[in-house]
């Protein structure tokens, strides 16, 4: 196998991840590709993978490699070319075959990455194939033993037929909206064009400049300081709507006719309401971190919620085994069963964009009824001992009447005005800690309890 | 060709906004407004003003025919391959 890196280090829990090129270089990329192709390859079909990749200056490099690794186990690669990940997993959809997509999603030009899918856009995680693919990559047999034949490299142009799946899903009609839309120069800068574009709506771009060096802000809307410049663009054009998409433009974000941020969980309720006047009584995803509001809104409005971990194969599983119809995250990840259960960002912006567009409300009003609580937002701790500071913390909250504890993911301690949930990263020495209640009062006193809670162990 | 009902009623030009017409007899997309061409490839639209095609110009013949009138349609052509060029990489 390749001298670099610790392969431990990057092979995280749902994707590839490293430093180019000290912990991800050309030489292992072709590695992994070999190894993916052993492990997801059935040999009874036509043996291909579909490979796409991102606008970082290493990327096409990297999906070279990684397609050359394929290739010599003897399978076919189709090529892609630049994509979005929601457009890789609509390949993988659409073809019916395993997916590899080059990107480090959000994070910055230094890094580079791989997710991979089996065929039907099922993402692998690290229990579901990804560790035995790190395997075969340490064992360094993926690329020996000669294949009968080189797998064939054929270049397809899957843009026009993804953006036509997502207008096939959502008709845009009604009033014409005025959006700015911020790709922070990721690959929304390339798909977003394709999907806007031929609706009639007025699109006002923000650095849709395809470049990997990000010189404008990082493209992680999460964090607040990226959605600036979209914040002031929407109040400066008077736009309807804002709409923020990642580096590989999986996840969306959205800002208000005022410039206020939206929470995912509120776009999640609307898009959930959407999808129950579809089919009543539907099953609707929803990880323990989004507000209660969400399966307060399904509730209301017919559906059944399903609460789950936070996690993407968590989510896609759960709405496998429950055919539920939407999930949605509060990282701004929404899955859709008719997207071969997987993200699509841009899927749920034309959810948001329909729905404005039906209605003469501005967006604020749309959403207000659908995020009634104050939240947080989401604050990691380093501490010394995870399991030993929820430990602390439980001890505190358990002998108490007015709560309920649970685990489905760390901890969740429930009352009847306000929540909180305190998880461990899986990665890191981090807690993050997550507080929502009906007043802003009662969340900063639950926050500040339990930080000192933490602050007192550590 | 089939074309899904749904598409053809939402769909418009992406370079002018315009409504389009569908010529069954070549597979393609006709912008009523700015005349740009779009192929349908496999029953699907490619809306995408670089994979677009500007209409031809009249033959010379026409042209003295109805000079006036061809003059202005050519003039208008100039000015959507203008427009193309210059949306296609940044404007959407």
């Amino acid at each position: 196998m390749s001298a670099v890196g610790d392969l431990a280090r990057i092979f995280k829990t749902y994707d590839i991840r490293g430093l180019v090129p000290s912990e991800l270089d050309e030489p292992l990329a072709q590695e992994i590709g070999a190894a993916f192709a052993r492990e997801v390859v059935d040999g009874t079909s036509d043996p291909a993978v579909v490979v796409g990749h991102d606008m970082r200056p290493s990327s096409p490099g990297l999906a070279a490699a990684f397609a050359a690794g394929v290739r010599g186990t003897g399978v076919d690669v189709v090529s892609i070319g630049l994509a979005s990940t929601d457009m890789l997993y609509f390949a993988s959809g659409r073809l019916g075959l395993p997916g590899a997509m080059l990107t480090a999603s959000h994070n910055p030009v230094a890094y580079n990455g791989i997710k991979l899918c089996r065929a039907g856009a099922v993402a692998l995680s690290a229990t579901d194939g990804l560790h035995a693919v790190r395997d075969l990559v340490a064992a360094g047999t993926a690329a020996q033993g000669s294949a009968e034949r080189r797998g064939a490299l054929e270049h397809r142009d899957m843009l026009a037929p993804y953006a036509a799946h997502l207008h096939g899903l959502v008709p845009v009609g009604g009033r014409r909206l005025s959006v700015v839309i911020d790709a922070g120069n990721g690959m929304a800068g390339h798909t977003a064009p394709a999907v806007f574009g031929p609706l009639d709506i007025e699109v006002t771009p923000l650095y849709f400049e395809l470049d990997g060096t990000f010189p404008h802000h990082q493209a992680n809307p999460l964090d607040a300081a990226n959605l600036v410049d979209l914040q002031r663009a929407v109040v400066a054009c008077g736009a309807d709507v804002g709409l923020a998409f990642d580096g590989d433009a999986d996840r969306c974000f959205v800002v208000d006719e005022r410039g206020v941020a939206v929470s995912p969980s509120a776009v999640t309720a609307l898009i959930a309401v959407q999808q129950l006047s579809r089919e009543p009584g539907a099953h609707v995803i929803h990880n323990l971190i989004t507000s209660r509001a969400v399966p307060e809104v399904i509730e209301r409005h017919g559906g059944v919620p399903v609460r789950t971990r936070v996690g993407h194969s968590l989510i896609k599983a759960t709405m496998a085994q429950t055919n539920a119809i939407f999930g949605g995250e509060h990282s701004g990840h929404f899955y859709f069963r008719d997207f071969w259960y997987a993200d699509s960002g841009m899927l749920a912006a034309l959810h948001l964009l329909a729905a404005l567009a039906a209605t003469t409300q501005p967006v604020s009003r749309l959403l207000a009824g659908y995020d009634p609580y104050v939240s947080s937002g989401e604050i990691n701790s380093t501490v010394a001992d995870t399991s030993g500071e929820i430990a602390a913390i439980v001890d505190a909250y358990a002998p108490r009447d007015d709560v309920q504890l649970d685990h489905l993911d760390g901890l969740t301690v429930s009352a009847e005005d306000w929540w909180f949930n305190l998880r461990a990263s899986n990665t890191e020495p981090v807690l993050r800690l997550n507080v929502e209640a009906e007043t802003e009062r009662t969340m900063v006193q639950v926050r500040d309890r339990v930080l000192s809670l933490m602050r007192r162990q550590t | 060709m089939k074309l899904d009902p749904v598409l053809l009623e939402i769909l418009v030009c992406p370079d002018c906004k315009g409504s389009l017409t569908v010529d069954h007899d070549h597979d393609e997309l006709i912008c009523n407004r700015c005349g740009l061409i779009y192929p349908v490839r496999d029953d699907i639209p490619v809306m995408l003003v670089e994979e677009a095609r500007r209409p031809e110009k009249k033959r010379p013949d026409n042209a003295r025919a109805t000079g006036e009138e061809t003059r202005a349609t050519g003039d208008q052509e100039g000015d959507v391959a203008a427009d193309a060029e210059t949306d296609s990489g940044s404007a959407h």
